[in-house]
């Protein structure tokens, strides 16, 4: 059938204000890298759980591209055996029965453009059965394909949105450092329009960074003290236990700063400290975020190391398992001077916080798995409780849990029951797993319905991704001609020590990971 | 691993319900996963529950002898302190095995909130015991207090990482023998040492404060020469820790404790060059008394007497009170149990 040439005012839908559950229009959704690890941890699985809880349009297909020599069947069993390892609903027949039949495979070579004109064909075939369902082109394959990908996708006319709807959906890293990062931008926007781009980082699916935006600006009490004048400090930590597994290859060249820093931690100081957006939608949310990374301070070269620690894991004991060093894995040169933790204080010069600093930071092979924002409030002038431990009565903190257990938590300080005015600091607790039922959708489930949807609310925009390199650039530049390497820190342990120099004053320390 | 799992709930039955789970050669990852499970399968239509938990609870690997009083302090915790609760014992086979149990209290009435907390009984051969903590770390509930719990004072701590992560140790030096202090006092100075022993001898230093308040009493505070103490027979240690409170509050320096006609005596230097003498005797105390029973301090022909009226029975147990977190618990026992230890040892 062929496209359908639209009026220039749609009419209203009238029927779509009294729906609560947003179904996305027909869709083709087209997975580079179909037999990778990504697509069988994260996207087959959730393009599963999508279907399961009823979010999939009726007209729905996949095309699974892959160089492995695969028909749909051998395709369709991969991606079976995907979801019932990886699904966190598991798999159950009906849900299968009605997805499998919507699964196909496409073999071929990314460089060939021949590819790419199967794959019209193919989707053609899909849209003989009605109106052309939307696009949408999941790049799970290594960044370097991108822009051949992109590019030969307009080549073949499928990513032109005068025919029909469009979307690119691709996965960090977006460059290795600005200068890559802009000539990514500049490739893929040769290509797709930016309003097309959907620049997946993963932690902005997720309910407590969702939840930050809802418990900020849906909080009266709140807003009033989110400011210099009541914050002393933030910390956000993204802490592993887990090493580098088989991803030398990857990550020796990147290293923590580039693989976390620069996005997961740089997206969440941004929806920390940013201002109230107008509308929660996509541009306006955005705007505010890259307002908030324009005023990170840029440190110089020479002023990195008073600001910025890196480490690297020796080894050690984690989980109860001996553990080997960086440079023992497998892959790892043995005189890699990789980070595999970075620490590093962050001015944001702006009315708000000017004066309140955001303590970042990341790291591999620590004692145990944890992504947290912790808000501490500044302590109260004057405590009038004589003989009461005060030293134990720590200032209002504000945590943030993001994983393992999604929720908010609010220490506050108490009087023990008794006769004496003894004080002790006490938690006010929420975690979604038990305040809510029902289990939240995985961060990918998330994500890739918001963007069969189009709302790319809870994604990265060009412009954010390359504020976000301009940070981090001075930091790269003075590494790279630095002598001296990143601190050894032993697997298990809070991470190099150098680390707590950068909040060792006014009795600034660490929280324990 | 090999899991099975089991529940005591029976339809209709109000409280408590307990779930339990028990796998063999397990890792943190599988035992977080599993805890979330059972959490998750509290809870449902007409159930409100809630996770009730105010402390990590760490148990060292205690003899045998005490593995049925530490099952008891255990299993009236969640009344009064529902914790995080990880038990470490020993076994020979190189594997971490774990035993779980979840307990929910669900009040009768329509409309009351249950309260759920668990426990985890993890047996690990000694090598992974030396490095315990890295297997607990991810088992720790954050923004909780952690405390580890040495059910016997001489026990060892496995792994000296534990320590980096708790709050305070809990202790029961009236258990072992008087030879704990000196361990105590250097524990005490590394981190807060709740001794539930320090906890029955509350009303002694409670009584001797009030006795020296009056000011013609504490007038004689300078002129004492002699301390009379009469503990328990089985309370040397309290007796000890008190005297060794006596002696770090006035400034005594305690030389060490010599065997007199039954009785201990220790002479302690004070601040002036004077010198107290201080005189522990066993006497037959019943009905508790928080191990002593008994002092006077003399000053010449004056006496200032404390006598046992306000120490009670429910001074024995202690554990309800110690496992709490709050620091005054401690106040005063470091230096305490450093005199202590000190007069066991010779000298200060």
């Amino acid at each position: 059938m062929s496209a359908v040439t639209q009026p220039e005012t749609l009419p209203e839908n009238v029927f779509a204000a009294d729906v609560e559950k947003a179904l996305p229009p027909p869709t083709t959704l087209v997975i580079f890298g179909a037999t990778g690890d990504l697509a069988a941890r994260k996207l087959l699985p959730a393009v599963y759980n999508l279907r399961r809880g009823g979010l999939l349009p009726e007209r729905f297909h996949a095309i699974g591209i892959g160089r492995s020599e695969s028909g749909d069947d051998a395709f369709r069993a991969h991606a079976r055996e995907a979801i019932s390892s990886y699904s966190r609903t598991g798999i159950d027949g009906d849900t299968w029965e009605s997805l499998e039949p919507r699964l196909e495979f496409l073999q071929g070579d990314l460089d060939d453009h021949g590819l790419y004109e199967s794959l019209g064909e193919r989707i053609a075939k899909l849209d003989a059965d009605g109106p052309p369902a939307q696009r949408v082109f999941y790049l799970a394959v290594s960044p370097a394909f991108f822009g051949t990908i992109a590019q030969s996708l307009a080549s073949a006319g499928l990513s032109d949105e005068a025919k029909v709807p469009a979307r690119l959906m691709i996965e960090k890293p977006f460059g290795h450092d600005l200068e890559t990062a802009l000539a990514l931008n500049d490739e893929i926007s040769s290509a797709f329009d930016e309003s097309q781009v959907f620049r997946i980082d993963h932690y902005l699916g997720k309910e407590t960074v969702q939840n930050l935006q809802v418990m900020r600006f849906a909080n009266g009490i709140l807003e009033p003290v989110w400011n210099r004048r009541y914050v002393e400090h933030v910390q956000i930590t993204m802490a592993e236990d887990i090493g580098i597994g088989r991803r030398a290859a990857y990550y020796d060249s990147a290293g923590a700063i580039r693989d976390v820093i620069q996005n997961h931690l740089m997206q969440l100081l941004a929806l920390t400290a940013m201002e109230a957006p107008v509308r929660f939608d996509a541009d306006t949310v955005r705007d505010e975020k890259v307002k908030l990374l324009r005023s990170v301070r840029r440190y110089t070269a020479a002023e990195v190391p008073d600001y910025v620690v890196r480490g690297q894991y020796g080894s050690g004991w984690v989980g109860g398992e001996e553990v080997p060093a960086y440079v023992d894995e497998e892959g790892v040169p043995d005189d890699s001077r990789t980070d595999t933790y970075v620490a590093m204080r962050v001015e944001v010069d702006n009315w708000r916080w000017a004066g309140t600093p955001f303590y970042l930071r990341c790291g591999k092979r620590l004692p145990r798995r944890v992504t947290e924002i912790a808000v501490q409030f500044r302590p109260v002038p004057h405590l009038p409780f004589a003989r009461s431990d005060l030293a134990e009565a720590e200032p209002n903190q504000m945590i943030l849990s993001v994983q393992p257990d999604e929720g908010a938590s609010l220490r506050l300080v108490a009087k023990v029951p008794g006769q004496s005015m003894n004080v002790r600091p006490v938690q006010m607790e929420f975690k979604y797993g038990t305040s809510f039922l029902g289990d939240s959708p995985e961060a990918y489930e998330r994500l890739l319905h918001d963007a069969l949807l189009g709302d790319a609310t809870l994604f990265t925009r060009a412009d954010e991704v390359e504020q976000e390199w301009r940070i981090i650039e001075p930091i790269l530049e003075r590494w790279a001609s630095d002598l001296q390497g990143p601190e050894i820190y032993e697997s298990g342990s809070q991470g190099p020590g150098e680390a707590n120099r950068l909040l060792a004053i006014r009795g600034r320390a660490w929280r324990q990971i | 691993m090999t899991p099975a799992t089991a529940t005591d709930a029976t339809p209709g039955q109000e409280f408590p319900e307990r779930m339990r789970w028990a796998a063999k050669g397990v890792s943190a990852h599988d035992l977080n996963a599993e805890l979330d499970r059972l959490h998750r399968a509290t809870g449902g239509p007409g159930r409100v529950l809630a996770l009730a938990r105010t402390l990590n609870l760490i148990v060292v690997p205690s003899p045998d002898r005490r593995e049925k009083e530490v099952e008891r302090a255990l299993d009236g915790l969640g009344h009064h302190t529902p914790s995080r609760t990880l038990v470490l014992r020993m076994h020979r086979t190189a594997r971490v095995d774990a035993a779980l149990v979840m307990e929910c209290q669900m009040p009768a009435g329509a409309g009351r909130v249950g309260l759920c907390h668990d426990r985890v009984v993890l047996s690990m051969d000694a090598a992974r015991l030396e490095h315990s903590a890295s297997f607990l770390a991810p088992l720790l509930l954050t923004d909780l207090p952690t405390v580890v719990w040495l059910p016997e004072a001489g026990s060892d701590i496995p792994d000296p990482r534990l320590l980096e992560r708790t709050q305070y140790v809990l202790v029961d030096s009236g258990s072992g023998g008087h030879e704990d202090l000196a361990r105590l006092a250097d524990l005490a100075a590394e981190t807060r040492v709740h001794d539930m022993a320090w906890g029955r001898l509350v009303y002694w230093r409670a009584a001797v404060a009030a006795a020296f308040e009056p000011a013609q009493s504490r007038a004689l505070l300078p002129d004492i020469t002699e301390v009379e103490l009469r503990y328990e027979v089985e309370g040397l240690q309290a007796a000890l820790l008190l005297a060794g409170w006596f002696a770090a509050r006035a400034d005594w320096r305690p030389g060490a404790v010599e065997s007199q006609d039954g009785a201990a005596r220790v002479v302690a230097a004070s601040a002036d060059g004077g010198e107290v003498a201080i005189t522990l005797t066993a006497a037959d105390c019943q009905g508790g008394c928080g191990g002593v029973d008994h002092v006077v301090f003399r000053a010449g022909s004056d006496e200032i007497e404390v006598g046992r009226s306000g120490a009670t029975s429910s001074l024995r147990n202690m554990f309800a009170e110690a496992i709490q977190p709050e620091p005054s618990f401690a106040r005063g026992y470091a230096p305490a149990v450093t005199a202590a230890a000190a007069m066991l040892n010779g000298a200060e």
